[in-house]
């Protein structure tokens, strides 16, 4: 068995967390970003004990079940579909049936 | 553009299937002029706790699409989450496919003026679409309609070299979409999506590919196509011959100024931070279920009739494009063969296909009736010969040095236009053999 002794604590750098909240658009003061980078360490330690299982003989497994082909027929009835007001329900702002949100640069 | 440099175009192209439902939950996938928002669910909305489950059909329709153009058909593959933060994506990650996409790599011939061309695809998967932004003033609207429309993705490795070749490639992946109905593919509505990579090499350093590429997006027809490649061409052209070389990134087509513009990227392509969907068992189908489809789904494709009407009937090659451009026409075209054979009429199909092009046999006639009327229309007329005779000689006569020419040699079509005259001092009531036969004999 290889076991991973490198018990490091910087186990994520600061760069890493801005290239993180940059991505899912959030701002994050200095202090935050010191923080979260504690906190995020302590958890990537804690689940680099999974490391030390041996793996070598073990497949890669997508789900927990052993569930195949599970789908639908195609024009299948649909009791879940919302009315437009019931989907628009929860949205922070609305106009004219559609969501709204502050102008998104072009993709 | 100077042969100092050679084109390297890859492509990326979208086709949304028209399902009944959408690709992971059952709202009606039809969106094109609906009422915003009045076709989702906690599936597509992406609340908590909706369970996404793929779309059978098509799962289908993908496997018949990847047969059809010649590509390998994988019977294991899974679906995984293609992270990316923007609003069209109400749970912050598509369904896509990721290492084990349902269609591998493969090459489809397509006829580029006639010169058959075979082009190399790398794969095809099934994603979901996003929902629509609508920009205005200070503000997005968004409509989750289309979001979760299955949505097909084609790539191909980078072996395109000329706007044309993308061109003919595109029209025979939108025809094949509809031959086998799985598809509108309609570029101006959006069922259809191009997104080329375009990049310029040294001819001289092929085949090593070039340094950067530019995506273009934003292109909305085959025509735009064609000239956003050929535009794009020329600027990076320019750049190279200045000495630079032109950034990596992506750019839009502007319809208004027939230029692309650079775009802002949403993400760092490295981003997406791929993994398998939990939610969704892998697929694996067996050999023989993959052959129920091809058997149940498969159609004689727009090439492989090309290649009969051509090689085997004798008709000429434009005539077979045009006829393929729709399978309708091809369908009663090949009705219309196989009835003059039955009937015993002796027409080519030659000239039933120019007739059939010509509107003069309508695609709504009964075939064998619609032949014998169009065989009579064109029936030898009766010859009045004395009258003929006459007609012939006196052309001659005054028409000499259409004659010599025609004797010497120096104009072989000096016998047509000899022909129209007698044909029009007949006024048509001349069976043209005839007429042919008459005026070689006496020059
Ligand atoms: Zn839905």
């Amino acid at each position: 068995m290889k076991k991973q002794a490198d018990n490091h604590m910087n186990s994520i750098t600061t760069e890493e967390v801005l290239r993180l909240a940059s991505m899912i658009r959030i701002e994050l003061s200095d202090d935050e970003v010191e923080k979260l980078r504690e906190q995020l360490g302590e958890t990537i330690d804690y689940i680099r004990n999974l490391s030390e299982l041996d793996t070598s003989n073990v497949e890669a497994e997508m789900t927990k079940t052993e569930l195949k082909n599970i789908s639908f027929r195609d024009g299948a009835p649909s009791p879940r579909t919302f009315s437009q007001e019931d989907a628009l329900a929860n949205a922070h702002k609305t106009k004219d049936g559609f969501f709204v949100v502050p102008k998104i640069l072009d993709k | 553009m100077s042969n100092k440099y050679t084109p390297i175009i890859g492509l990326e192209i979208h086709i949304e299937l028209n399902t009944k439902s959408k690709m992971f939950c059952q709202c009606p996938a039809d969106y094109f002029g609906q009422e915003p928002n009045t076709h989702t669910c906690p599936v597509c909305l992406g609340m908590p706790g909706g369970l996404p489950v793929p779309n059978e059909e098509a799962i289908r329709r993908t496997i018949l699409f990847g047969k059809a153009i010649g590509c390998k058909i994988n019977k294991r593959f899974k679906f995984d989450r293609k992270h990316y933060f923007y609003p069209d994506l109400p749970k912050g990650y598509q369904i896509s496919q990721y290492d084990e996409p349902i269609v591998g790599n493969g090459n489809l011939e397509v006829y580029v003026n006639g010169e058959k061309k075979s082009f190399a695809i790398t794969r095809v998967h099934l994603e979901e679409d996003t929902g629509k932004l609508t920009h205005k003033g200070g503000e997005s609207l968004i409509d989750y309609n289309r979001g979760g429309v299955p949505l097909m993705e084609i790539v191909t490795e980078p072996v395109f070299h000329t706007s044309e070749d993308v061109k003919a490639f595109l029209e025979e992946l939108q025809l094949i979409a509809r031959y086998l109905g799985i598809a509108n593919a309609d570029m101006e509505k959006g069922d259809m999506r191009l997104e080329p990579n375009i990049s310029l090499q040294l001819t001289e350093k092929l085949p090593e590919l070039p340094e950067y590429k530019v995506e273009v997006k934003n292109i909305n027809s085959f025509k735009f196509a064609q000239k956003a490649i050929e535009y794009e061409l020329k600027r990076q052209e320019e750049i190279l011959e200045r000495g630079e070389v032109p950034p990596q990134e992506t750019r839009g087509w502007d319809a208004n100024t027939k230029t692309t513009v650079p775009q802002r990227l949403k993400e760092n392509a490295n981003d997406y931070r791929y993994f398998p969907d939990a939610d969704i068992p892998v697929f694996e189908y067996t050999d023989e279920q993959l052959q129920e489809i091809y058997d149940e789904g498969m159609v004689r494709l727009p090439h492989e009739r090309i290649g009969t009407y051509v090689d085997e009937w004798g008709v000429k090659y434009v005539d077979a494009v045009t006829l393929v451009k729709s399978k309708d026409t091809a369908e009663y075209f090949e009705d219309l063969v196989s009835a003059n054979k039955t009937a015993g009429l002796d027409l080519k199909p030659q000239q039933i296909a120019a007739a059939l092009l010509n509107k003069k046999i309508k695609i709504s006639d009964d075939p064998t009736k619609a032949l014998k009327e169009f065989k009579e229309s064109t029936a030898p007329v009766e010859t009045d010969m004395d009258k003929l005779s006459s007609v012939v000689d006196t052309v001659l006569r005054e028409n000499q040095k259409a004659v010599d020419d025609f004797k010497s040699g120096k104009n072989p079509n000096a016998i047509m236009y000899l022909m129209g005259q007698v044909m029009r001092a007949m006024k048509g009531q001349a069976d043209a053999n005839i007429v042919k036969r008459l005026l070689e004999e006496r020059i």
